[in-house]
């Protein structure tokens, strides 16, 4: 708003007020003057008007009151009395008051004489009339199809309406067909060139609603036949649907009786052309019934379109698709290998070019399948702000690795294990505020959420700093609840492991957060079946944090091949750090454990052989693939690096899926087949001194998942 | 071609709020403090839109909108009149007159051009 | 406007807006070319502005002649005022009246597809 504009507003209004103050104190002189009392109602309307426009939205209110109040007396209902001229006055000097200091309320002065007009109408209960916004219009995501008739009364040009400015306002809101009647225009001889004889008939798609449809038509509504009619809801969803043939619209219009129609279907030939025969109908209604038919296939057809842009696909297309992906990429190396060893500059060539779009396709063709795991983080800030609203505690959430792509199936089946996990963490883990200052800790927790890449698999850790587990009070509830004998010895972890099993919870209250029954069993299953492990650590006090181990089940991974005796291996390229020679002078044995010295530093290594139960002797000259596992630099030695390879992970059969230390295996050029290593699992085996036994030695033919 | 409107209303400062919105927006602006103005205005002035007030001194905006109807230059205008709720019976008589639409007061300056495209386009 | 008689042919060029606010002139301009011709061809070419009440008019001349058993055609269809105004008014039918079941309506073609 211009300042100006609200300077002028201001003198104007002292003018009323000036003029309403003489015209009040003639009024109490001469109390029926009718002119008086309609001077004074016009100066308050003015004032009520304005004020509003000009941000004195106080001013209008308080006005508003008098106003009602006057419109009684100019209307005879109330009379004029000293008492009423003295309130209209005091009123008169709140309102220049008001308007000097711009007040945006009303004082306890100004109530008190908004309450003395309501005492003089015998009304002290309504409200203080607040003029409400104009509702938006409603923008409903289902599409409705309408047929809308519209007929103007032949004198609507002298209203100064163009009907054809209201159909363009329709035309904007959607798909819109319309068909003009013209049956009524008369011949020149009796036409009148101030009336309108047409009337039109619209068939509308549209996500507004009907009120919308209706507001179109708001200055002619008395001035119109108007009819409205929802005809097609449209469900995006749906893919074969029609719409209605020629017959049904004809007897949902009443254009045609059921008998009439049924008679004419007797007959072969088109319906329109039969019906037209027949004479049982007009050229005009058919030819409109065939524009609506039109008009919804036409939207149906656009729908569909859409619907093509983004494509649904069954899973196992993909999968087909990647598994012959990988077979190009292994073939593709052989010709590569074979191209550079063959001197042909021109084969040379061909290989190159092969190989680069064999690197495309591969890239594109996983990448259909892979989604930053960051849009399913992202959901649950909304999740850790409401839970920790209703529970009274204050959470923040921190987020790792959001681009971290994972398989979109698995993305979309780990969100309800993820909910459950983080209401755990907050519900269970993380104290209230005041708890949590006292034991010296930050008074807003953290949710950290983290996702990453770890060889042929990507883990995400949920970790609160919140109480953390108790392993004497898991174990205690386990005996309770009949899971565990009382004398059964477990470890750490086994006790963290045991809230996993079903039937296990360790809330005493319910709460409407995590509620009862339903624990991290459920989480577990999920896990499960996505083929993925949970691990769970936690430390009293400070915190737990839960992993979950998942498969990359498509990954195409950059591997090193490596043999043992007649085994093949991949290690992830990700996690390989060097290779080394390693003569046996150069090895250490002190006990169980092997160490070498590399650049001057000892570094445990674990012969691939041995924690693979695999026969044979090593020979004089082994090789040590330095890789980074668990934080840490581990060495596996094995007899020869063969080189890099690309690989297409395939899953192991349910016999021997769960051999630890083997993500998967790939088929070779060859045929044959190579394992690929778990190298995290292997150090950890390692490590915690349980000793990795496979049954027997490593099947050299391994059944395939395919 | 620049459409033109007149705006008459005898407030002065909703008289020049009105029209520096309108004039904003691109429109050309006479404006006339009552009925009578009006009509001599429009003999000048070739309007292609009324805005009028309901409540003036000398000829008000039903006389006003009467009038126009029975001039063959400006039977057909469209004509806007300015109302506010509790004026439930002029807003009749003033349809009755021959008025296009109406615009509650308090308006937004938004919502009185969005009055204005939709009867003249 | 003018009116230029060629033979039986008369060619009714017609110019300004055909709008509400003038369409009474141009009712009289109509008559009297049918009056004089059974054959009349209207061009539009001059036209500036067209609204429902011009469509309108254009209408009830077309039925006219096919009263009177004359013939009359749009010979400019093409006027961006008309196709637009055609647009807007579904005047883009391809039913006849029924006067003149023989007659092809006024309103075919003209129209972008």
């Amino acid at each position: 708003m211009e300042d100006r504009h609200v300077k002028a507003f201001k003198e104007e209004s002292y003018d009323i007020l000036a003029e309403l103050e003489s015209l009040l104190l003639e009024l109490e002189e001469n109390p029926k003057d009718a002119t008086l009392i309609d001077r004074v109602f016009g100066a308050m309307h003015t004032i009520k008007g304005s004020g509003a426009m000009f941000g004195f939205d106080a001013i209008s209110d308080f006005t508003h009151e008098i106003e009602t109040v006057l419109d009684m007396v100019r209307d005879g209902i109330l009379p004029v009395t000293s008492g009423l001229v003295r309130l209209t006055l005091s009123a008169r000097d709140k309102i220049l008051e008001m308007l000097d200091s711009g007040t945006q309320s009303l004082d306890k002065e100004a109530r008190a004489i908004v309450a003395g007009f309501r005492d003089l109408i015998g009304n002290d209960e309504s409200e203080i009339k607040e003029e409400s916004e104009e509702p938006e219009p409603v923008e409903t995501t289902l599409r409705i199809t309408y047929r809308i008739l519209f007929k103007p009364n032949t004198d609507i040009f002298t209203t100064g309406t163009n009907p054809l400015l209201l159909l363009s306002e329709l035309k904007a809101m959607g798909e819109c067909t319309i068909v003009a009647r013209t049956n009524e225009i008369p011949p020149l001889a009796e036409y009148n060139p101030e009336a309108c004889y047409v009337s039109w008939e619209i068939i509308l798609t549209t996500n507004c609603d009907e009120n919308a449809i209706r507001d179109v038509f708001i200055f002619v509504e008395d001035n119109c036949e108007l009819s409205i009619e929802k005809i097609f809801e449209h469900d995006s969803g749906a893919e074969s649907e029609d719409y209605k043939r020629l017959g049904e619209i004809l007897l949902d219009r009443g254009a045609v009786t059921p008998e009439a129609l049924n008679n004419v279907l007797n007959k072969h030939k088109f319906l329109g052309e039969r019906l037209l025969e027949s004479k049982v109908i007009s050229r005009e209604k058919i030819d409109a019934a065939l524009k609506e038919q039109e008009h919804v296939r036409k939207v149906l057809q656009k729908d569909r379109d859409m619907q093509v842009s983004s494509l649904r696909v069954d899973a196992a297309k993909l999968d087909s698709l990647v598994d012959l992906v990988g077979e190009l990429v292994t073939v593709q190396a052989r010709l590569s290998q074979k191209a550079s060893g063959d001197n042909d500059p021109e084969l040379q060539l061909i290989a190159e070019s092969v190989e680069r779009l064999t690197e495309e396709l591969r890239d594109n063709t996983m990448s259909i399948r892979m989604v930053p795991i960051g849009t399913l983080f992202s959901r649950f800030r909304r999740l850790v702000h409401d839970l920790a609203g209703e529970l009274g505690k204050e959470v923040q959430i921190v987020t790792d690795g959001a681009a971290t792509e994972l398989d979109k199936t698995v993305i979309d089946q780990l969100n309800e294990p993820l909910v459950h996990i983080i209401r755990n963490a907050i519900d269970h883990g993380i104290e209230q505020p005041a708890e949590r200052s006292s034991f010296g800790k930050p008074v807003k927790g953290t949710i950290h959420l983290a996702a990453e890449h770890a060889g042929a698999s990507v883990v995400i850790s949920i970790s609160d700093d919140g109480a953390g587990l108790a392993p004497e009070i898991l174990k205690a509830k386990a005996v309770e609840k009949g899971l565990i004998a009382a004398d059964q010895e477990l470890s750490e972890d086994e006790c963290y492991s045991l809230i996993l099993r079903p039937g296990f919870t360790t809330s005493t209250e319910v709460t409407d957060v995590s509620g009862r029954g339903v624990g991290m069993d459920v989480v577990k299953r999920s896990i499960d079946s996505l083929r993925g492990t949970i691990g769970i650590t936690s430390s009293k006090g400070i915190g737990t944090t839960i992993s979950l181990r998942l498969p990359l089940t498509l990954a195409i991974i950059d591997g090193l091949l490596v043999s043992v005796g007649q085994d093949l291996f991949v290690i992830p390229l990700a996690v390989i750090d060097e290779c080394v020679e390693l003569s046996k002078e150069e090895s250490i044995q002190s006990r169980e454990r092997s160490m070498m010295t590399f650049r001057g530093q000892v570094h445990p290594y674990v012969s691939l052989r041995h924690v693979l139960g695999i026969g044979g002797v090593a020979p004089a000259i082994e090789k040590v693939v330095l890789v980074n596992a668990l934080g840490k630099r581990t060495g596996f030695s094995v007899d020869k690096v063969i080189g890099q390879h690309q690989t297409v992970i395939k899953t192991l059969s349910k016999v021997l899926g769960n051999v630890e230390g083997i993500s998967g295996a790939t088929i070779l050029g060859d045929g044959t087949v190579a394992l690929i290593l778990d190298v995290n699992q292997l150090v950890k085996a390692e490590r915690s001194d349980i000793q990795y036994k496979a049954q027997g030695a490593m099947p050299r033919r391994v059944e395939m998942t395919a | 071609m620049t459409k033109r409107i007149i705006t008459v209303e005898d407030s002065t400062s909703l008289r020049e709020m009105i029209s520096f919105t309108l004039s904003e927006a691109g429109y050309e602006v006479a404006q006339a403090e009552d009925g009578q103005d009006a009509l001599d205005k429009l003999t000048e002035f070739k309007a292609d839109l009324v805005i009028t007030d309901l409540n003036m001194p000398k000829m008000n905006g039903i006389e006003l909108t009467s009038s126009l109807r029975a001039n063959q230059m400006y039977r057909f205008i469209p004509i806007i009149f300015l109302t506010t709720e509790s004026q439930l019976q002029k807003k009749q008589a003033a349809k009755e007159a021959g008025a296009t639409g109406w615009i509650v007061k308090p308006f937004k300056p938004d919502q009185l051009l969005q009055v204005v495209r939709k009867v003249l386009g | 406007m003018k009116v230029k008689k060629k033979e039986e042919l008369t060619c009714l060029c017609l110019d300004g807006e055909m709008t509400i606010h003038n369409v009474a002139a141009f009712r009289d301009r109509l008559l009297e070319a049918l009056g004089g011709s059974n054959r009349v061809e209207i061009d539009l070419q001059r036209v500036t502005a067209m609204d429902l009440a011009g469509l309108q008019i254009l209408c009830a001349a077309h039925r006219t002649s096919q009263i009177q058993g004359k013939v009359l055609s749009l010979s400019s269809k093409q006027l961006p005022v008309l196709q637009q105004a055609r647009c807007v008014a579904g005047f883009d039918l391809i039913h006849n009246c029924g006067i003149n079941p023989a007659a092809e309506c006024i309103w075919v073609g003209g129209m972008p597809e």
